[in-house]
């Protein structure tokens, strides 16, 4: 309030002429807000309008522009507070209090955080359809409610569990601003995805839970995962059905197929061998178990690296920890998500030249002359306790260029030698943020 | 021109700081350009949401990181940054949880992205992984939840629930 003031102060030098500005804009304010053409001279005769009138005429305009933004109009909003606000700066404000005595229903999405912030949280909100609220109780809304009204938080997110009698110097987590809260739950979901360090936090207490909630960081997520393909929360018109259909982007990053970050999918293929007879004794038939193990690891930047081995998971998945520093018996490439079909163009790692580090992230891989490209299609299904923890294979192909030829080889997809992996979680694969989510 | 310019903390210690250092700050080099301070060798810069204690610290940083190459957007950097909290920032950072709030708001207000995002990114880090309970133990934080609306926040991140 005390900016909005000192700015509009700023011409005057006394209080008088202070007082005479102040009644010269107004009126100059209120002549351009009547209707139609504007009535003869330029002079004050057109209306000496109370502060009452000017107060109520601001209310109704920020009122229409709560109501339209409720509805998601927010552009059409923008309009009428930006009215609002010439005839009032501080309306804001007033409306807010004018609301907290009437107890108005309105009021309870707004205003519950202080500053920016709750415009953003606002503005995250609208894009999210009427869907969201048939939920029993939508505990975003009513968390922010009460961290506005319970004076026990003194305006901030969060309480402090430490003794309020003893004196503590040090800055509390909810001494920080919003902005920079979100920016730290950025680099918690960093660039390997790691809701679920998300989720714990919302179950931390309520100013948690409306920071991890917010739409945004979602948002990005959801389109780290699908890329160009993330489509939007509204289904198109030739999609419609319910499934593709998603109330936030919370929902579509919990609800759509897509494929875990947080670890490995294993599968282990065994199979027997006969041995060669023994030379003396013609009875003696070896024959050899052999068990192996597919590893998959998804990256969230669209990379992927799958690796054949006979170690066992323990010590397998160690060896894809590292994406960028790893052996050159596994393959490296991408993938794409295709609705439920994850497809997955993998090569050998050779030795990368600064040629290929200078590859922009989204193109393909370069083919070398004469080079091996395997082409993967794996279907993304649900594990008994789990969403998409297993893929299927439904295609396998070899593609050999040598010499400017292509040969290509299917290979034959039997359950024995190629059955589902399976997603394990890995731990280690995310202790530590590695760059933050943009 | 001076190399040398004073800025001044909350509590109105002077510290004589190598321009190029204090530029490590967007908000001082703006004031310096913007206000002309840079060719007066008695121009103090005031700084008063940065206490001393806290403004010694951040000028050790922005000394150490002087010459720390701008951040590009291209995947080169980006795949080495992976492991850089080095370990000069982690000892740089071993201080109790207030003074890392402290430069944490500091490094907003003085605009060093760099120091921003490593003091960010330690927070997080004691963040990723942990409980809610460990969570709460480890930022003092109270938990303000129903029993009832702590069950629905818990079944509504089941999803993620490891099993």
């Amino acid at each position: 309030m005390s900016d909005a003031e000192s700015d509009n102060e700023g011409q005057g030098h006394g209080p008088s002429a202070l007082d005479e500005f102040r009644e010269n804009w107004q009126r100059e304010l209120q002549e351009q807000l009547k209707p139609g053409p504007r009535g003869g001279g330029n002079g004050g005769e057109s209306g000496d309008a109370t502060d009452a009138e000017l107060q109520a005429k601001a209310q109704s305009l920020f009122r229409t522009a709560v109501l339209l933004e409720q509805k998601g109009k927010v552009y059409d909003a923008l309009p009428f507070y930006r009215k609002a606000t010439q005839i009032m700066p501080d309306i804001e404000f007033k409306y807010y209090e004018l609301q907290k005595l009437s107890g108005d229903q309105v009021s309870k999405k707004f205003h519950s955080l202080p500053g920016d912030f709750a415009k953003q949280l606002d503005l995250g909100k609208s894009e999210t359809p009427e869907a969201g609220d048939e939920l029993s109780e939508n505990l975003y809304e009513k968390f922010q409610l009460d961290l506005r009204q319970d004076n026990g938080y003194n305006g901030k997110m969060m309480a402090s569990s430490r003794d309020a009698s003893v004196l503590t110097t040090g800055l509390h987590f909810s001494d920080l601003p919003p902005e920079i809260v979100m920016r730290i739950l950025r680099w918690v979901v960093s660039a390997q995805l790691d809701m679920r360090s998300l989720e714990q936090c919302a179950a931390v207490c309520k100013g948690f839970y409306v920071y991890a909630r917010d739409e945004e960081i979602w948002r990005l997520a959801c389109s780290k995962v699908w890329g160009h393909n993330v489509g939007t929360l509204n289904s198109d018109a030739e999609d419609a059905d319910s499934s593709n259909t998603y109330y936030s982007w919370r929902d579509m990053f919990i609800r759509r197929e897509r494929v875990h970050f947080n670890g490995c999918y294993i599968s282990k293929t065994t199979y027997l061998r006969m041995g060669e007879n023994s030379f003396q004794d013609q009875y003696y038939r070896p024959v050899h178990l052999v068990e192996y193990y597919r590893y998959i690891r998804f990256l969230p930047d669209g990379k992927v690296l799958m690796m054949t081995s006979a170690d066992e998971p323990a010590q397998g998945v160690n060896r894809l920890k590292q994406p960028h520093n790893i052996r050159p018996d596994i393959l490296r490439g991408r993938y794409r998500l295709f609705g439920d079909t994850v497809t997955l163009v993998l090569q050998k790692s050779q030795a990368r030249t600064v040629g290929h580090m200078r590859q922009r992230r989204g193109s393909v891989m370069p083919v070398e002359e004469n080079s091996t490209e395997f082409l993967i299609e794996l279907r993304i299904t649900n594990a008994a306790k789990r969403r998409c923890a297993q893929l299927v294979w439904s295609h396998y192909t070899l593609v050999q260029k040598r010499n400017k030829g292509d040969t290509s080889s299917d290979f034959d997809l039997t359950e024995t030698k190629y059955p589902p992996l399976r997603f394990s979680t890995v731990r280690s694969y995310h202790l530590d943020a590695d760059a933050p989510l943009v | 021109m001076p190399n040398i310019i004073k800025l001044q903390s909350s509590d109105e210690e002077i510290f004589d700081t190598d321009i190029q250092i204090a530029k490590c700050s967007g908000t001082i080099k703006t004031m310096l350009e913007d206000c002309g301070m840079e060719d007066d060798e008695n121009a103090i810069v005031p700084l008063p949401n940065v206490n001393s204690t806290i403004l010694r610290k951040v000028l050790i940083w922005a000394h150490y990181h002087k010459d720390d190459p701008q951040p590009t957007e291209d995947d080169e950097s980006k795949e080495k940054r992976t492991d850089d909290i080095i370990s000069w920032d982690a000892d740089f950072l071993k201080v109790d949880q207030g003074t890392l709030f402290e430069l944490i708001l500091a490094a907003n207000y003085l605009d060093i992205k760099g120091l921003l995002e490593l003091t960010c990114k330690t927070v997080a880090n004691m963040i990723k992984g942990k409980t809610p309970e460990e969570i709460r133990k480890t930022f003092n934080i109270k938990k303000d939840f129903t029993p009832a609306e702590e069950e629905q926040v818990r079944k509504e991140n089941e999803w993620c629930e490891e099993k």
